[in-house]
């Protein structure tokens, strides 16, 4: 198993999609709430599986999160997560439901959750593809409350089958001033990575 | 389940590790994972596994073992036995392999926690390690810790800490 071989700038061109995706899930969630989102700077790095949980933050923090597959010229998982009281007031302002302090959520707020990341994921795709001129479809999302660590512990499988480390392009959301804790993670696959940088020219025929 | 003593080691995803008593394994944020404990109760010595995936494809691609479930239970036993556990007395305990997510999307990946489960149940069977304890399947992540001292599982999910 040969470990992922990208250099600093291929990183820096993944990085640059990251943040473009990043950027107009960014304003899709602004338009929802009709709020200011602020984005912090994305990051991207390939880490050993092992690490990525750790390099989110607390891979025990009870949150939100949703899973969305994409599949297409090139494949990959798409997470969303946001902290319960960030969340809770996400829907609140949109269902009119108070989830404070509740780390159980019935059929609605879960569903509003994953139409929230739907939107984000579609708007974070929508602008990559349009970047690279390749096409993807994204699944139906799958939502949890639970530790972070374990929703992304399903999210690494389909890396694992194949690598030792993943590439993680993570950027980090705010709302205003309030401190919306919230996470927009793309895990290409391992072939996925190719495939992006050949779209954008970045690509050279050794490695 | 104090954890921030430094006799604490840590095991990442499909990552393993042995370590003698009085030390504690810890892993943390099992999905659909399985956190696979093996100790000899006599001789002090206890490890741990976070397995990914039920089995490894071909043989070729097959490193490092600790990923798969059967390939990383194997390893887990060879390596207590290496350290100074004796067959006979080994114990397993198991913690994991949860259904996480609900929603429509019917992703293989989100119902592999029941065929890792199988897959290390069937491997411990091979070497005749009884399992002891298990906290398995369920909708919950669950952090555990190993007390290599009382030999108890130590689970936390979100809601609740209890040891088995």
């Amino acid at each position: 198993m040969r470990p992922l071989q990208l250099s600093a700038a291929q990183i820096d061109v993944l990085r640059e999609m990251g943040n473009i995706g990043a950027s107009h899930a960014a304003t899709a969630l602004s338009k929802l709430l009709s709020s200011t989102i602020n984005m912090k700077m994305p990051s991207a790095a390939v880490l050993p599986l092992a690490e990525i949980a750790e390099a989110m933050g607390c891979p025990d923090k009870l949150m939100a999160g949703a899973y969305i597959r994409i599949d297409g010229d090139f494949a990959g998982n798409f997470l969303f997560f946001m902290d319960l009281e960030s969340a809770g007031r996400l829907l609140d302002t949109l269902v009119a439901v108070s989830t404070a302090d509740k780390d159980e959520w019935d059929e609605l707020e879960l569903s509003t959750f994953g139409e929230v990341a739907n939107i984000l994921c579609a708007s974070y795709m929508t602008a990559v593809t349009n970047l690279t001129h390749l096409n993807v479809h994204t699944s139906v999302p799958a939502i949890a409350v639970d530790m972070m660590g374990a929703m992304l512990d399903i999210a690494l499988l389909d890396s694992a089958a194949e690598a030792t480390e993943a590439l993680l392009l993570q950027t980090e959301i705010q709302r205003g001033t309030e401190d919306l804790d919230a996470h927009l993670v793309l895990l290409p696959d391992p072939g996925a990575m190719a495939v992006l940088l050949r779209a954008v020219g970045c690509w050279d025929s050794g490695e | 389940m104090a954890s921030e003593d430094s006799s604490v080691r840590r095991i990442g995803i499909g990552e393993g590790a042995v370590i003698q008593r009085p030390g504690r394994l810890l892993t943390v944020g099992l999905g659909s994972c399985i956190g696979v404990v093996i100790y000899d109760p006599y001789a002090d010595v206890a490890g741990m596994v976070h397995v990914m995936l039920p089995a490894a494809r071909d043989a070729e691609v097959a490193a490092p073992p600790q990923k798969y479930a059967d390939l990383g239970t194997l390893w887990l036993v060879d390596a207590v036995i290496a350290a100074g556990g004796r067959p006979a007395q080994l114990q397993a305990k198991l913690a994991g392999g949860a259904h996480m997510f609900t929603g429509r999307l019917a992703s293989p990946a989100l119902r592999i926690g029941e065929r890792n489960l199988e897959s290390v149940v069937a491997a411990l069977a091979r070497v005749r390690v009884p399992v002891v304890a298990k906290d398995v399947g369920g909708r919950v992540g669950r952090t555990i810790e190993f007390d290599t001292a009382t030999h108890q599982l130590w689970v936390r999910t979100a809601r609740q800490t209890y040891a088995i």
